[in-house]
Order: C-alpha cells, then structure tokens, then sequence
C-alpha cells in the first residue's frame, strides 16, 4: 500500500515524457501503419510494389506516369500518337491487353484495345490514396479479364479524408493543373468523396525538317477528370469520368519520314461500378463503361495503311460500350481460404473510319461493329498448412462468344504456388499458364480496307515462372526476384498479309532478373536502391536491358524531400545508338502548416534522362521531359 | 518497486508496433492525461474492436455497464444523457456530443486528429499536462 501514491505519480510522469511529448510521433507512427495498402495489399499475386500515401505525397506526383516512372523494370513509353505506353527491359514493344488497371474494384477496360491504359496512363492521382503495381501477375488474382502487369489504385475515401482540399501546379513551360475533392460522411450514414481536376500540359515541340520545309513534333496535352464516391452500409458506388485533347506528337506518317500538319485527338470515358457486400461474404458488383475515341492524322507527305494507296487524311472513331456483372463469394474452411467468382461482361464496339489523299483520288468511308459476350468462372485456394507454409492454387475460364464474324474462343488460365517463411527469409515460387486477351482493334484491323475479321487469330499464350526471396527485419527489405516469361502463338502485325495481324510460329522468352534492398531509418525517411537486368531469345536489346535506381524518402521538421536517380545503359533501336542515361527527380516540400503546404518538383533535372527512338526520326527523344513543377496544397 | 519497474518497462515496448499497438498507446496516454491521479481507468465502450485494443493496455479496464466506468469511449451511439466522461472516436460523433464530449480521436483531412474541448475539460476540472496543450481547442 506505500507504493498507491508512488505509482499514479510515476505512471503520470511516465506517460507525459513517452506518450505527452511523444503524441505526435505516437500519431505519425499510427498514420503510418495504418496505411490502407496494409489492408489492400494481396501478397500472393505477383511481385508487388506499393506506393502508399506518404510515399506519393513526399514524391509530390500529380499523375500516374509519374507514379509509374517511379517502378523499377517499367519504361514509360511515349507513342508516336501521343499517348503513354511501357515497355520492358530490353524489349520494345508489349501488348496493350498485357496491362490492366483498376481505380477501387473497377477495370477501365475497353472493347477496342483490350485495356484502357492507354487512355488511363497518365490520369491525375491527386484523389488516389496508395498504389499497388503487381508484375508477372494474373487476373486470378483479382477476377475479371487477364493480364499480366496489374496497377491497381485505391481512392481517398470520406472515411479518411473528411474536409477539402485544393491543389494547383505549375510548371516553367505553361503548364498547370488544378483539383479539388470534398468528402463528408453525413448524419444518416452516407458518405460522399467528389473530385474533379484539370490540366493543361505543354511539352517541349520537336522539329522534322523534310524538302526545305520544317514539321513540328507537338505533344501537348489538355484534360479534365471526374471522380464520385458515395457509400451507404454495405453498398458503394464509384462514378467516374476522363476527357482529353491531344496533340498527335509524331503521328503516323510514312515510315521514311514523320511530317505531321494538323490532326487531333478528343476521347473521353466514363464509368460507373457498384459494389454491393451481402452478408456471407458474398461481393456482387455491377458495372458500365463507355469510351468515346476519335483520332485525326494528317501527314502532307503520306500515311501508309495496309493495302490502301498513300493517303494524306486519316480520321477513325471508335466507341466501346461495356457493361458486367461480377459475383464473388469467400469462405473459410478449416485452413482452405477459398475465393469462387463468375463474371459476364459484354463488350460492344463500334468503328467509323475515313482516309483520303488530298485531291480525293482515294477516299474510303468505312465501319464495322461487334459485339463480344465473355463469361469467366474462377476458384483460388490458398491453403494455409502453417504459419510458415501457405500453398495456393487457381484455375479459370474464359469463354469468348462474338456476336459475329470472329470464332469462338475458349481459354484456360491456371496458377499454383507456395510461400515458404523461415524465420526472416520468404521464399515464394510461381508458375501461371496463362494468355494475353486479344481487343477488336486486332481482330479487325482497321488499318485494313474494306474492313473484315481476322478468321484465324488465336490469343498470344504464356506460362510464367518466378521466384522470389524476400528478407525482411525491422530495418532492411530486401528481395532478389527471378521472372520468366515463354510465349508462343505472338500476335504481331505483318503488313504483307491480308489480316495485318497474325499469330507467328515463333516462340520466345524473355527473363528479368531484379534485385530490390530498402533500409527504413525511422518512421519518416528510407532508402531504396534496386537492379533490374532483362534479356530475351531473340537477343536484341531494343530498349536498355539493364535499370539501377535509387530512391530515397525523407523527412525533415517540416520539409519533405524525394531523390531518384535512374540508369539505365545503351541500347540501339532501328539503327540508332542511344548511350547510357542517367534520370535524376527531386522534390521538396515545406509544410508552412498542417494544412498548407508548398513544394517544388524536379523531372529529368539534368536532361540526362532516358530517350526513346522514333522510326523515321533522325534522332532519340526524351520519354520524360525536363520539368519543375511549383505546387501547393491547402486543406480545409 | 521492482514491480512497478517492470510494469514501466512492458508498456515501454518497442515503437516498431502495428496499428492497434499505435492506437492503444495514443489512448493510454488520452486517458492517462485525463485521469492522472487513477491507478485503474474504467472504460466502457460500444465498439468490440475498440475495447479490444483497450485491453492491451494495462492502465485500464474495459467494463459492461456504463455507469461503472470513468469514461465512455463512443464510436457510434447517439444520445447518451449522462454525466459520466465521453471521448469519442470519430468526427460526426464529436460533433453530435461538442457540448458534452472531453475530445475525440478521429480521422479528417486524411489525418489522424486528437482534440480536446478546453469548455468541456473545464466542467471535469481537467487541466491537461502542457505537452498536450497544443490539442487543446476552444471550440469545434
């Protein structure tokens, strides 16, 4: 009893020097590991990289390619139509239906090229809480349709960010952007997250001078974005909504030289997803999207398509209506975490076309739509025969039904897998069979007058191998990953035949090897370094084989800083050398006050960075420009 | 002593903790700053995961009803007339109780926020320790 008045004072003074001085480390801490990604995240379905929401506030990025710049082994590519691509180490091109992405549990998908990154890529992240970018993955992971490289990103929800916030930047070339979201959760129980932003991009203009007369290489960029939240009880509803106009950068001109007057680009896509939850863990979710896509090409000095005569105008239109319906229940049985789903979704497209050479000599007026019913059922086990052991294993079909002229297709995917825990060390091995979806643009070609289906054309099919060994204490992160990926029946555009696209008898590999370490400091500041080394049967090297970046996260008081250094070596590509680049990228960020803040962003700061080559052009260009962003963010 | 010692020493665990470590030491230390004098804190709560983490924490003790408690913790339920403390753990509900409500531990503007009533720890004659003072706001 001669302690009861010692005590309370001592656990006073205890708990004012650890928690009362320490509240708000105790509040950063708790920040921190409440990071949703925790939650999120789905270990098992492939190599996973999360930016969570400290790391793209530090990094201060505004879009997804800068976000993607950021993830090791994928090179943003920009294409000659002025939108943002990717490639691999070493190879140069990559399917666009190898990529699939996802804003909460909505695919933005498109009839017409399979995947809608194209469209997506370079969408603003300001409302987006964490990403995750899954590499040799599958759709098993998450349902709907397949691919390989998955980017799934997580919005702000009211929940969370209840309040206001308004962001605007600036860059030295003109450029801007400007958002706002609110959120609220009101009496009643509903709760709402609005966001809308716009940007207006202007890049660096590139010249081509061709007979004494010089043509412009412009990719400057205009967009505008929507985005709603609203949930009530176990019920969510995401509305979303993108516009662009771009310039047509290089176009699509003759492959002996690129001279593009004139052109354009307007597209816009917009979507609505409702999730419902039912009791049992029984997910039902219904979705629609359409895309509208309008492409104008003018080359004074001639376009090539397939089996036309050189034309000067080329106009095409596509327009997607999409509509699914997806079901997923979990259970839990003794150590079995089951997952069964079904999905129908209905692609509908349709195409308009017209390409004419100046004086009208050649003038075609064409279109062409179908219609592709795609049912899929799909299981996955993971088996959790100990703490340490987790086996899982997943199987799918897809049946692809068309409404005309294209066969019937049904394919199969199926994955297995084991992680293996001892002690710090994680050992993860993978095998996917797996396929790359085919988009109308390739059973039609609309680059292939008078219009008509591809009979023959099979998906491209793939089995991927990967090993992972992951170390991990409270300090350092480090992992060493092994992915092999064999393909066989490649679809590849051969303009000599009468389908354009066709399945070649050659089969391939590419392997990339990467090394990843990361030394967390503190709460606030880490280090990441990593290597990635890619190589291919084919022996080329149309993009550098080898990336070795460092990154670091760092805070300061009230200052937030980013530093990225990316090399990547030589390579050549359509007989150009292109020597070794090395990306530098650093931000800064002063927090004047909780809710305010500036900051300055740095991109390619030195013009050292990597540069991509253009058939037809006579020199490399740079993918990312140079750039400094200024920035502020206020909240209320 | 040496009891007392090592009772200090087991809530002075590692900072590399998970969520519910994180949230139970931010309430620990709340609560702790609310009633300095009390070897026991009594703690009624209407959230199951709220009293979960509350029983990591060796200076309270989760109770059944609410008038055993020293405070409520409240994370959901509406128009609860009584004289005992309430902390609450989300913004709606600091709002619905600003006249009553010591404070609150929630989340807005995409950041865990603590705040403490200064009128409302004047009807309890709490003055909190100056380390926690910067919580403190006048009104809502």
């Amino acid at each position: 009893m001669k302690y009861a008045y010692i005590l309370p004072l001592l656990t006073f003074m205890f708990y004012n020097t650890l928690y009362g001085e320490d509240l708000n480390t105790l509040l950063d801490g708790y920040a921190k590991e409440s990071d949703l990604s925790k939650i999120t995240k789905k270990d098992t379905a492939g190599i996973l990289q999360v930016l969570t929401r400290d790391d793209l506030q530090k990094m201060q990025v505004h879009n997804l390619t800068d976000v993607l710049n950021s993830i090791s082994g994928i090179y943003l590519k920009r294409g000659t139509n002025n939108l943002v691509l990717f490639s691999r180490p070493s190879i140069s091109s990559t399917p666009l239906t190898l990529s699939r992405l996802y804003i909460n549990d909505h695919d933005v998908t498109s009839s017409s090229f399979g995947s809608a990154f194209m469209m997506w890529g370079e969408m603003p992240v300001e409302y987006i809480d964490h990403i995750e970018v899954y590499k040799a993955s599958s759709s098993l992971a998450f349902g709907n349709e397949n691919a390989a490289l998955i980017i799934r990103l997580y919005t702000k929800t009211a929940q969370r960010d209840s309040g206001t916030k308004v962001r605007v930047l600036a860059d030295e070339k003109g450029s801007h952007n400007a958002n706002i979201y609110t959120a609220d959760i009101l009496q009643n129980g509903l709760s709402y997250f609005a966001y809308a932003n716009t940007e207006n991009l202007h890049n660096d203009v590139y010249h081509n001078t061709y007979n004494n007369k010089t043509y412009d290489y412009k990719s400057d960029k205009k967009s505008y974005n929507l985005f709603a939240n609203l949930q009530y009880k176990n019920n969510t509803l995401d509305i979303g909504s993108y516009k662009k106009e771009n310039d047509n950068f290089i176009g699509i001109g003759s492959s002996l030289h690129k001279t593009p007057e004139g052109g354009s680009f307007n597209a816009e896509y917009h979507y609505i997803h409702l999730t419902t939850m039912f009791q049992n863990d029984i997910k039902l979710q219904l979705s629609y999207d359409t895309l509208e896509y309008e492409r104008v090409y003018k080359d004074p000095n001639g376009i090539r398509i397939a089996n036309a005569p050189v034309i000067n105008d080329y106009k095409i239109v596509f327009n997607d209506d999409i509509f699914s319906v997806i079901l997923e229940k979990r259970f839990d049985i003794n150590k079995h975490h089951l997952l069964l789903g079904a999905f129908y979704k209905h692609k509908a497209f349709k195409n308009h076309g017209r390409y004419h050479d100046t004086n009208l000599s050649y003038d075609f007026h064409g279109s062409f739509s179908n219609a592709l019913n795609l049912y899929s059922v799909y299981a996955e086990d993971v088996y959790k025969l100990s703490a340490s052991t987790h086996f899982f294993a997943s199987i799918k079909g897809d049946f692809f039904r068309y409404q005309t002229d294209v066969k019937q297709q049904n394919e199969f995917l199926a994955r297995v897998g084991v992680i293996q825990m001892i002690d710090k060390l994680k050992l993860k091995l993978f095998y996917t069979n797996s396929y790359i979806p085919l988009g109308f643009y390739q059973t039609y070609n609309p680059d292939n007058t008078p219009y008509r289906s591809n009979p023959d054309l099979d998906t491209q099919k793939a089995e991927i191998y990967t090993l992972s060994l992951i170390y991990k204490d409270n300090h350092q992160d480090a992992s060493i990953n092994i992915v092999q990926r064999r393909n066989k029946d490649i679809v590849a555009y051969n303009p000599t035949t009468a389908n354009g696209w066709v399945n070649s008898s050659q089969k391939s590999f590419m392997t990339i090897y990467q090394l990843d370490y990361t030394y967390t400091f503190d709460l606030q500041n880490k280090l990441l370094a990593s290597c990635i080394y890619g190589e291919n049967s084919m022996d080329v090297e149309q993009t550098p084989p080898l990336e070795i970046r460092l990154q670091s996260y760092n805070s300061y008081k009230q200052f937030d800083f980013y530093n990225a250094v990316v090399f990547r070596d030589a390579y050549s590509y359509y007989n150009m050398n292109v020597g070794d680049s090395y990306e530098v990228t650093s931000a800064l960020k002063y927090h004047y006050t909780q809710d305010l803040s500036f900051g300055i962003r740095g991109e390619n700061i030195f013009k050292s960075g990597y540069k991509q080559v253009f058939q037809g052009v006579d020199y490399a260009i740079n993918v990312t420009e140079q750039k400094f962003w200024l920035n502020m963010e206020y909240t209320f | 002593m040496k009891k007392l010692l090592f009772i200090l020493m087991l809530a002075s665990i590692s900072l590399f903790a998970s969520q519910a470590n994180y949230e139970a030491k931010i309430y620990n230390a709340i609560f702790n700053a609310l009633f300095p004098a009390k070897r026991t804190i009594y703690v009624w709560s209407d959230s199951k995961q709220k009293s979960d983490i509350l029983r990591q924490i060796s200076a309270t003790q989760s109770v059944d009803s609410k008038e055993d408690a020293d405070i409520l913790l409240l994370s959901k339920t509406k128009n609860i007339d009584t004289k005992t403390m309430k902390f609450v753990t989300n913004y709606q509900l600091l709002k619905h109780y600003k006249k009553s409500a010591v404070g609150g531990f929630y989340w807005k503007k995409g950041r865990p926020n603590i705040i403490f009533l200064k009128k409302n720890l004047d009807k309890y004659h709490i003055s909190l320790p100056q380390s926690m003072q910067e919580y403190v706001e006048d009104e809502l």
